[in-house]
């Protein structure tokens, strides 16, 4: 993948592009060394069932195959939201389908630039809950 | 730059250093940047008191080599974290301590919680101050960054007034400017070192954790084989030498000076190198070298060079540049004249202690040798076994550098707060932090940070119902002064009531399990590195 670099504040493409190749890579499992360079000191990936910290932790995690519920579907077309929250920081949504065995899901990636370079600082999954089914006023279901 | 309140900038400033832990314990007048915090990436680690949020900042910063981040809260937080700001500040961690307060417009008022919080902070950090104009914010944080870092490294705290967090700034956040002290002296002041130690006939050399800070583990190993010196710890709390090398002496310790001049009186030539000497609470007031020593000292803290004795060669230079430079003066000859040295670069394995028969090994040392035997690779520990820690030498000898922390500085209460900060620092490794009954109490309740950002590092309780050092000391001190040895103070007792330390671990949210019995120690040791999270075990001991 190759995100360009930015100088001062990133542009909001430039966030989306990282986020998305970086997440396409990912579910290729290209090698390791492709992704490591795209995060940032201190990075964080709360799942669902555990919390990866820093580079190395990543690294081991990803090379275990493990990544399914990070990686087992795609984001929803135009689901990528990047809103610029400080000149370093930029927080992305994204939404993700469900495929499979695998529940829709909202992300929260957090962007910063590091090294004048825009890097992954964190990353939230977060499973989103089967629509509420809506009941009639017999309290029956439909 | 648009302008923004400071209480927003000074997070981009945070991210702008790569800086992505706070470690804090949340007040009023910190609410507002706080608030701001919540729209960031920074994590905020909460502790339940702040003598925790300092040591974990502590153990974290200690790991990774960058500043740790500690939010206070006003003067009654500042005193309580003080205990572990001396700690960080003997030990060279480099911290940066946010301080808040309620304002500047309310300094004439003399109203609650207000103190002059820089003149608290002075005694205990490398630098302390207060912004007072916000377009001034950032400037400050950068200093605070660059001193907390440059060599001597040390905590800094900066006051962070409200009032002026409230106001806006258009100051840029751009990554702090952090000077290159990798210095190395001049070649002729090399080959002067090189000979005075050459020339001796017993030298011996003095380190501390100048070295692992410098990473020059490497390079002290060549001196001390081609000079077949014996090699001590002054201010050594993390791995500086190889601890099963022949070479390695000991630890000098640090209560009495007494102990240290036995160790140093007899060498004719002496190179300090990483530490300041002699880090010791009753310190040997005359010279504890012998009469025509010489006296070679390397640091990057002109300041600890020649502080109390006189010096012949002082070298204000990187340790790891500058032992290369007397490793290669020296010449090509390692361990020709050591004292059964093995050859250079190479180090025994650890020597095994006699195997004593089942039944009279020491439940400490039982549990401490198949820890040794089933821990992951790569087992890091944070040591605050104190008056247990022979154990933990002997099974778990320190030797690979960002593996092995020490307490340091002489306040207690850091084992258990300082493995989480070295887990948050190295996730990839397993962490174990061994600490003592009277130790871990004074800052228990970061069990409870463990288990709520689930920080899977593993604790011991040393559990022997005392303050065993003060034991130990008293009994120095009656021979000293020639009293009759007696029963020890009550006030060294812990057993009044016994401690539930597994009761009150899982009270916090931590599983644990009592071991007071030699086969109870394997099935509590597969059950903890079973466990995915934080875990304890409350070793009872003699």
């Amino acid at each position: 993948m190759n995100v360009p670099a930015a100088r001062s504040t990133p542009p909001t493409a430039t966030v989306e592009a990282l986020v998305r190749d970086w997440y396409e890579a990912l579910g290729r499992g290209v090698p390791a060394e492709q992704l490591l360079p795209h995060l940032a000191n201190g990075l964080r990936i709360d799942l669902p069932t555990t919390t990866l910290r820093g580079r190395q932790e990543f690294e081991r995690w990803y090379r275990t195959g493990a990544c399914r519920p990070l990686t087992g579907a795609r984001p929803e077309p135009g689901g990528i939201q990047v809103h610029m929250q400080s000149p370093v920081h930029a927080l992305a949504s994204v939404a993700v389908a469900g495929a499979g065995d695998v529940p829709p899901a909202r992300h929260e990636w957090w962007v910063v630039l590091q090294d004048g370079v825009p890097r992954i600082r964190t990353i939230a999954v977060q499973p989103r809950p089967a629509p509420h089914p809506t009941r009639d006023v017999q309290g029956t279901e439909r | 730059m648009p302008a923004r309140p400071g209480k927003t900038a000074i997070f981009e400033q945070f991210a702008a250093d790569g800086i992505s832990y706070m470690f804090g314990n949340p007040g009023t007048v910190e609410q507002g940047f706080l608030d701001e915090g919540g729209r960031f990436d920074l994590s905020y680690v909460l502790a339940l008191h702040e003598g925790a949020a300092v040591g974990m900042a502590d153990g974290y910063a200690r790991a990774t080599r960058r500043p740790g981040l500690v939010q206070l809260h006003s003067g009654v937080g500042l005193g309580n974290g003080i205990g572990m700001l001396y700690q960080a500040r003997r030990g060279g961690s480099p911290l940066v301590v946010l301080v808040g307060e309620a304002g500047v417009r309310y300094d004439a008022m003399d109203g609650q919680m207000a103190a002059d919080l820089v003149a608290m902070a002075e005694p205990v950090t490398k630098y302390a101050t207060r912004v007072i104009d916000p377009d001034s914010t950032l400037r400050v944080l950068r200093r605070a960054v660059k001193i907390a870092m440059t060599p001597p490294r040390g905590p800094v705290v900066v006051v962070l007034p409200a009032d002026v967090l409230d106001r806006m700034t258009s100051e840029p956040a751009v990554p702090t400017s952090l000077p290159d002290t990798r210095s190395r002296p001049a070649p002729e002041a090399v080959e002067r070192a090189a000979r005075v130690l050459a020339d001796a006939a017993r030298p011996l050399i003095v380190m501390g954790d100048g070295v692992a800070v410098s990473g020059a583990k490497q390079e002290l190993t060549r001196v001390a084989e081609r000079l077949g010196a014996p090699v001590w710890g002054a201010n050594s709390s993390e791995v500086n030498f190889d601890t099963t090398h022949p070479l390695y002496g000991g630890e000098l310790g640090h209560m009495f000076g007494a102990s240290s001049a036995r160790v140093v009186g007899d060498a004719d030539a002496v190179l300090i190198v990483g530490t300041y000497v002699f880090p010791e609470v009753f310190p040997s007031l005359t010279s504890p070298f012998r009469d025509g020593a010489r006296i070679v000292h390397i640091d990057l803290d002109a300041y600890e060079i020649a502080k109390n004795f006189p010096v012949d060669i002082g070298l204000v230079a990187d340790p790891r540049l500058t032992l290369a430079a007397l490793a290669d003066a020296l010449g090509q000859d390692p361990g020709g004249r050591g004292p059964g040295g093995p050859p250079a670069g190479q180090a025994r394995e650890p020597a095994r202690p006699a195997p004593v028969p089942a039944g009279e090994e020491p439940l400490l040392d039982a549990f401490v040798r198949t820890l040794a035997e089933t821990a992951p690779p790569g087992l890091a520990v944070f040591d605050e076994a104190l008056t247990a820690g022979a154990p933990l030498a002997r099974h778990l000898p320190p030797r690979v550098p960002g593996t092995f922390f020490q307490t340091r500085g002489g306040s207690l209460g850091v084992g258990i707060p300082g493995a989480l900060g070295v887990k948050l620092a190295r996730p990839e490794l397993p962490v174990v932090g061994f600490t003592g009954d009277g130790g871990s109490m004074y800052t228990f309740q970061a069990l409870w940070t463990a288990a709520r950002e689930h920080i899977d590092a593993k604790f011991v309780i040393c559990n022997n119902g005392r303050y065993r050092l003060l034991d130990l000391n008293i009994e120095q001190y009656w021979a000293e002064l020639g009293i009759r040895p007696h029963d020890a103070p009550d006030a060294f007792d812990l057993t009044r009531p016994a401690i539930a330390f597994a009761d009150l671990a899982a009270a916090l949210g931590v599983p644990a399990r009592r071991v007071d019995r030699h086969d109870h120690i394997a099935p509590a040791l597969a059950e903890m590195w079973a466990h995915e999270g934080p875990y304890l075990i409350d070793l009872v001991i003699d």
